[in-house]
């Protein structure tokens, strides 16, 4: 059994997903709650439209920002134009959050087995940078700074309007859209990105306020039957949409 | 339990929103009562034949059902701890214990009912003209007073309950589920708007759920059914009902109540069709229970199966009296006859009840009322003239009185909004002039009272509504609607009073026509004087039954028109919202470090510091002094470590990111050598200190800068203000979460941290005071800063603060061997003191600028530029006025003094203590202080008046206090 402690590198929520059940599995350089089964919710309810709320901050992130930005990414391989408040879906799965024509976010893909598998090209990118190469881009080290939240499900947009003022209702806020806006009274970068057809939202906030945070948002989705997912459950997902859309295709 | 279950009426046109199949108990007043699921407890009160629900405001009279809308004070009751609820609109639930208000004694009984007696020495007004003389003598009325005139009663004992806010998003926005707002919303729904009905009540359909618009009430209630059915089936059509919109603000902002819940609606497009408030009839003694308006009645007949009497008056003056006559003989109530203020009576419900024998008396009016807590008889008039009738009565037992003689429409909403509202005397109503854009009235409330036309116009102000929000191209606006039949339905002065009556214009303040009259005597003409000088409108009502007669009769006093009057001002909310909808759920954001939990298992007692939570000592709370002195000798004697990843964090990056630094900063940057930190101090462009911390140079172009954790957002803000407008190549970022810090300090703190395997050389040679390194410590990234703020030699470790845990992990475990032990937040603080190092906003205020705190080192005198540098060159050639001084407490048997406590010099106050401590390390009091210049010499004496009034010896020393020759911090 995987003991988060044994990481020098740990998530701001550890000791609240432990006090809800939360079973570890190794994800690279930390610990990453696999399942939470105390919430007791079956993949199943979630491809039904239950309310889900899942921790991924123990995974690969990293922000670049400079005048340069974009330019950089691309020179780096990186699908993205100079678009804010757009999400470029990566060939990989991957996410590049462009925030402003000078500023990103790099999220790497959660629902896939590997998910610790962009901590190295993020990793790469970092040791590669050099502060003399005249590129006006400067990493930011937002796997550190943010805590990052999968909020999913059919009322997910009802319940962020307890929270929020920006309307994410799907035919409002399209897919792949980011709201750079205050949820809970903290800023907050709020991307959709929906796994099929389960509106899925990606929340990242500051680190420091992980705790209020999740607390705010658990507050919110109780009304709703909001459940704590794990990873795995979230790749289970993911898997069978995949499967499905598979089998309606053949 | 009440006998009076003759008074419920069986069968499917009655009770619409009552369960008969479920019954409920609840007791009024400790009375034990029957009800049913859907019912109020005005409705199950007076099913159970407890028609007086309270007392009134001024006089006691006992008052019951009015409107059964929920408009006015008389339905104000207790429901356990929660005060002034409606009891016409309280959805009654089994169990409840309410209590009637406002009572001396019992409800039946109540023994303040004598000052009704003694009205006339209550003028209006009377409040300002007695009770304030002598002087002083307020104070002794203000108590019976406020006690006589209470409402509902504050627990402050009440549990708190969940209350929260909520956004909605429209692109259409209905505001009433009447005819005229579902066929609005339909319209909007059908042509492809994203639209939003909402609805005051239980069920949607409004007047259509009681009334009888469409000629017979079968055939209305199935156009209601088939409008719900119409709206219910389109997905883009949400529908909110048992929600108030409470107010409408600028850019479509409209706020609206549910339950605990308090909605902020943002919409494209607001159609209000909020309907209209029935207006009373002014008669003597109109406030009897049993007087009632028309459609209070049919509520309590249609909505919950309840008959409102036995034997019915009516006073009318349009359709609606005769169609609820109608409703009152289809629920075998008798009708005594129909008092017309027509001269002419006419209409389908006039003929129906005319062939069916009811009595009419046309042109006549209600002029006065009998009975004993209940009305028992009417007195009929015949009218002679505007607001005159005949002194000839014809008394009319009864135990019923309607009223419809009119309405004013709902223009509240629209009025928040911005509309002008305005009389119209061809409907002897009031319209609104120069609507917001974005915002239309339909219905009764933009003065449209024919069925068909209601339905026409609602239904274009709908599509209208839906095409502009979707960017469809419009020709033109839907043109003005004016209905005919708009004329028939108020009277234009529906007042008949006598002298000395109690003739009730306002329900909620007591205030009677007489009451106004003398209002305009008293020289308080003006309608926005009179509503405030009488208080008419003030109440729970709003005005909503006493504006329009109030400018009637202010009309008729002055001569001037109704127009001329004008109006009061409607403003939200246009129904009660409660404190805690206000308040909602509370979010306050608690920042946490990564070391937050190691705190806690350690004993930290926290404190806050800004959002952020810190340890303010280990220990238990039984006795702080002594952990945090214990603390102070760790640091002083072994080594301590404090979690400062509080501190903020900036990245000052890019090619010109020494110039931005030395333009930011007041000392010198430029040329600081890679791997070294400098102190630093932030002025404003007026001088005044803003916030000191080191700047860490790590690469030719690239700065690690910390911020005071509470000035870190504030300096930020200047750092990108003044580079967007410099234009300088740089990047400013704010890392303060992306680190975590710790301070290790101490005279062990070098042999601590050479125990971790590293890859930084941590010889005093290698790495000198002041120096900076990145690399990496028990195999964690980290920045180490060798900096000295406690005074002794130590290290600021600074970490991605994912690792922040671990860092303190190992830390602590390699320390624990060698007497490492955690120090918070009130131990730094005497440390620092110790050491003479200011915090930036304790030992400076607003106004201080760098010589004033001793900081002339730190201004750099051959900068052409940094930010304040002007201000501050200026106020250096002004002089000082004050200056920080250090100090000591001498003698003793004093107690030791307080921040901010104050500086004596010859009985007069010199200055003020801006930091204060008993120093464990050196036995005595120190502090810094503000004083004159002239007092800032060493050895300077000076008084400090402490708690109780004592005053405290003291003078002035030199700093640090602690090792002035700053040798252990460079061991």
């Amino acid at each position: 059994m995987t003991n988060p402690l044994t990481y020098l590198r740990r998530a701001p929520l550890r000791r609240t997903l432990e006090g809800a059940g939360a079973i570890w599995s190794c994800l690279g350089d930390t610990a990453v709650a696999a399942s939470v089964p105390a919430s007791g919710l079956a993949t199943g309810a979630v491809a039904t439209g239950g309310l889900f709320l899942g921790d991924l901050s123990a995974l690969p992130r990293l922000g670049f920002k400079g005048r340069g930005t974009i330019a950089a990414m691309k020179a780096r391989g990186v699908t993205v134009e100079a678009e804010p408040n757009t999400a470029f879906i990566q060939p990989n799965g991957s996410m590049c959050l462009v925030l402003a024509p000078g500023e990103v976010i790099l999220l790497g893909d959660p629902l896939v087995a590997n998910a610790q598998g962009d901590a190295a090209t993020y990793d790469k990118m970092l040791e590669s940078w050099k502060l003399d190469d005249e590129e006006r881009t400067y990493p930011l080290l937002r796997r550190d700074s943010h805590a990052w939240f999968v909020l999913g499900g059919a009322r997910a947009p009802a319940m962020l309007a307890k929270i929020s003022a920006i309307d994410f209702r799907p035919h409002k806020f399209e897919n792949h859209s980011i709201a750079q806006t205050s949820v809970a009274k903290m800023s907050a970068i709020v991307t959709r990105s929906d796994i099929g057809v389960t509106n899925t939202f990606h929340l990242l906030a500051d680190s420091a306020a992980a705790l209020y945070f999740w607390t705010s948002l658990m507050d919110a989705a109780h009304e709703f039957g909001g459940q704590i997912v794990g990873l795995t459950a979230l790749q289970e997902l993911s898997l069978h949409v995949k499967t499905r859309r598979s089998q309606i295709e053949t | 339990m009440s006998a009076h279950n003759d008074r419920r009426l069986d069968g499917p046109a009655w009770g619409l929103l009552a369960d008969h199949t479920k019954p409920l108990t609840f007791t009024f007043d400790g009375k034990l009562f029957n009800g049913f699921a859907g019912d109020t407890i005005a409705s199950a009160l007076y099913a159970g034949g407890q028609t007086i629900l309270s007392r009134s405001f001024k006089y006691h009279r006992p008052r019951g059902v009015l409107t059964m809308a929920g408009h006015e004070a008389n339905c104000f009751v207790q429901v356990a701890e929660e005060p002034n609820v409606r009891a016409d609109r309280y959805t009654l639930s089994n169990g409840i214990a309410v209590l009637s208000l406002n009572h001396f004694g019992s409800l039946k009984y109540d023994l303040f009912s004598v000052i009704g007696a003694f009205s006339r020495f209550l003028p209006v007004g009377f409040y300002y003209k007695t009770f304030y003389r002598p002087r002083g003598a307020w104070k002794y009325f203000e108590k019976p007073i406020r006690y006589m005139a209470g409402i509902g009663k504050l627990e402050p004992d009440a549990q708190h309950k969940y209350y929260d806010k909520s956004y909605l998003f429209a692109d259409v926005l209905v505001v009433g589920g009447g005819p005229a707002g579902l066929q609005a919303a339909i319209a909007s729904a059908e042509c492809g708007a994203d639209t939003l009905l909402i609805d005051e009540w239980p069920a949607l359909g409004g007047s259509l759920l009681y009334g009888r618009s469409l000629g017979s009430r079968a055939d209305t209630d199935k156009t209601r059914l088939e409008l719900i059915a119409k709206a219910r089936a389109l997905p883009n059509l949400t529908i909110m009902t048992d929600t108030a919109v409470t107010g409408l603000f600028s850019d479509n902002w409209a706020s609206a109540i549910s339950c605990q819940r308090l909605y902020k609606i943002r919409s494209k497009h607001t159609i209000i069709a909020s309907g209209a408030f029935d207006q009373p009839l002014v008669f003597s003694n109109n406030d009897r229970p049993g007087i009632m308006f028309a459609d209070a009645a049919q509520r309590l007949m249609r909505l919950y199966g309840v008959k409102p009497g036995t034997r019915a008056v009516i006073a009318t003056s349009n359709r609606f009296g005769y169609e609820t006559a109608l409703d009152l003989l289809d629920a075998g109530i008798e009708i005594a006859a129909i008092a017309d203020l027509n001269a002419t009576p006419s209409g389908s419900a006039f003929e129906a009840l005319k062939a069916r024998g009811v009595r009419i008396m046309a042109g006549c009016t209600l002029a006065d009322s009998k009975g004993n807590r209940h009305v028992e008889s009417v007195a009929v008039a015949k009218i002679t003239g505007e607001g005159t009738a005949s002194s000839v009565r014809d008394w009319l037992s009864c135990d019923l009185v309607v009223m419809s003689v009119g309405y004013t429409p709902a223009l509240n909403l629209a009025s928040h909004a911005g509309a002008k509202v305005v009389y119209d005397p061809a409907i002897s109503m009031h319209r609104t002039e120069n609507m917001p854009q974005g915002i239309v009235l339909t219905g009764s409330a933009a003065g449209i009272w024919n069925s068909d036309t209601v339905s026409s116009a609602a239904k274009a102000a709908g599509a209208d509504a839906a095409t502009r929000v979707q960017g469809l191209s419009v020709d033109t606006s839907p043109a003005p609607v004016t209905d005919p039949e708009a004329a028939a339905i108020t009277h234009p002065y529906p007042i008949f009073t006598g002298k000395g009556t109690k003739d009730f214009v306002d329900f909620d303040e007591d205030l009677k026509t007489r009451d106004i009259i003398n209002t305009v005597k008293d020289g308080y003409d003006d309608i926005q004087l009179v509503k405030r000088y009488s208080t008419a409108g003030l109440g729970s009502s709003q005005g909503r039954h006493t504006n329009l007669n109030t400018i009637r009769i202010v009309a008729k006093q002055t001569g001037k028109t109704l127009a001329q009057v004008g109006t009061t001002t409607f403003r939200p909310p246009l129904v009660a919202e409660k404190f805690a909808h206000m308040a909602g759920r509370a979010f306050e954001p608690v920042r946490l470090t990564s070391m937050h939990g190691r705190h806690i298992e350690l004993g930290a007692q926290m404190m806050t510091a800004g959002q952020w939570m810190r340890p303010a000592y280990y220990g238990t709370k039984t006795d702080p002094a002594r952990a945090i002195a214990a603390e102070v000798r760790t640091v002083r004697e072994g080594a301590g470590i404090i979690d400062v990843s509080t501190l903020g964090g900036l990245d000052i990056r890019g090619p010109d990111a020494a110039a931005f630094i030395d333009r930011m900063y007041t000392w010198a940057y430029e040329k600081q050598p890679i791997g070294r930190a400098r102190y630093t101090l932030m002025t404003d462009m007026s001088g005044v200190v803003m916030d000191d911390g080191v700047a860490c140079r790590l690469h030719e172009r690239h700065y690690y800068v910390t911020a005071t954790t509470s000035a870190v957002d504030q300096v930020y803000r200047a750092m990108t203000w003044f580079n967007v407008h410099w234009k300088m190549d740089v990047d400013v970022a704010n890392v303060t979460a992306a680190y975590s810090a710790v301070n290790l300090a101490g005279p062990m703190a070098r042999d601590i941290v050479q125990k971790l395997k590293t890859d930084i050389d941590f010889s005093k040679e290698a790495f000198p005071y002041m120096g900076v390194r990145v690399g990496h410590l028990a195999g964690i990234p980290v920045r180490v800063l060798r900096v000295g703020f406690v005074g002794e030699a130590g290290y600021e470790i600074h970490c991605p603060s994912g690792f922040g845990e671990a860092l303190w992990d190992k830390l602590m475990e390699v320390g624990k061997p060698m007497g490492l032990k955690p120090f918070g937040v009130e131990a730094q603080r005497i440390l620092r003191l110790e050491k003479g190092h200011i915090i930036v906003g304790q030992d400076t205020d607003g106004l201080t600028h760098p010589a004033e705190a001793g900081m002339e080192w730190a201004l750099a005198k051959k900068k052409s530029f940094y930010v304040g540098k002007r201000s501050i060159e200026m106020q250096m050639t002004k002089g000082m006025t004050r200056k920080l001084v250090g100090f000591a407490v001498v003698g003793s048997g004093v107690p030791t003094p307080k921040d901010c406590h104050l500086i004596i010099r010859d009985g007069e106050i010199t200055g003020r203590i801006t930091s204060v401590v008993q120093s464990p390390t050196l036995g005595k009091a120190i502090g810094l202080a503000f004083v004159p210049p002239g007092m800032s010499e060493v050895g300077t004496k000076f008084q400090i008046r402490v708690d109780g009034g004592l005053m405290a010896d003291a003078e002035v020393v030199a700093t640090p206090f602690y090792d002035p020759d700053n040798k252990r911090q460079e061991l």
